[in-house]
């Protein structure tokens, strides 16, 4: 068994949240979650790569699904967001959408 | 030998990642997070989980897709001058809430609890059962703090990325 402490994941953590809170785009703000997420798998890793049985790592598979989809979905629902807030979809003013 | 290596994989996938975060162009970006990804599939690899690092792959490949047609779709000129207008504020607010962050962090798994690197194998409820012992007050600080975040977040200006005008997108 390796010894390798927990804390060296901590780094991706914390710039994936820096970056987070610095980004001004959907694709900055969805890049710097995924590098947080990646900060967190490697922290799961590391914690069970060291368990007295490193099979149980299967469970990572699912932490790492769940955090695809939150992921994709995130960015789906941020850039549908950004573009409808974009469109005045006021009837009254909007002659594109009036007809 | 290993841990070198597993230290070095992730310090790649770490400076990696800290350049993709001062970049602007939308392809920056999206290499930068490729290498992080690529970098976090190896050490996957090497320390035993080769499912996990071929899953890791593939979501890399298939986020890094997505990311491109986004930016194809929504326009990458856009992207690189929002991106470009970083003032004062952002500095403040992206430093200040990663040194918190980090040092939170930091304080749950080196200061309080030394010994996490060789006991291994650390049960969750355990692990409760002593932090409560060394801290009875925990759920109520943990409850306040919850409570001033949600207000500061909902009150206190918003991440840049959530800003409503044209320059954000």
């Amino acid at each position: 068994m390796t010894g390798i402490h927990v804390a060296y994941a901590l780094p991706l953590l914390v710039i994936g949240w820096t970056g987070l809170h610095m980004r001004k785009s959907v694709i900055g703000g969805t890049v710097a979650f995924l590098v947080a997420w990646q900060g967190v798998l490697a922290l799961a890793a590391i914690s069970v790569f060291q368990r007295a049985k490193p099979a149980e790592g299967a469970v990572l598979l699912w932490v790492l699904v769940f955090g695809a989809a939150i992921a994709l979905a995130s960015l789906l629902v941020l850039g549908l967001r950004r573009y409808y807030s974009d469109r005045d979809v006021r009837w009254r003013r909007n002659e594109e959408i009036r007809h | 030998m290993k841990p070198i290596l597993l230290v070095a994989l992730l310090g790649a996938s770490t400076a990696l990642a800290a350049g993709t975060l001062f970049t602007r162009t939308t392809k920056r970006l999206v290499l930068g997070w490729l290498g992080v990804g690529l970098f976090q599939s190896l050490f996957f690899l090497v320390i035993g989980f080769e499912l996990l690092a071929l899953l890791n792959l593939l979501f890399v490949a298939a986020s890094a897709t997505v990311l491109q047609l986004y930016s194809a779709v929504f326009g990458t000129g856009a992207i690189h001058r929002a991106e470009s207008e970083r003032e004062r504020q952002d500095w403040i607010y992206g430093i200040g809430s990663g040194t918190t962050i980090g040092a939170i962090l930091v304080f749950a798994l080196v200061s309080t609890f030394p010994e996490a690197e060789t006991r291994g194998d650390l049960a969750a409820p355990e692990f409760a059962k002593e932090m409560l012992a060394a801290f009875p007050e925990l759920p109520w600080v943990m409850g306040v703090t919850l409570f001033l975040a949600i207000v500061t977040w909902a009150t206190v200006g918003r991440p840049g990325w959530k800003r409503n005008s044209e320059r954000s997108r």
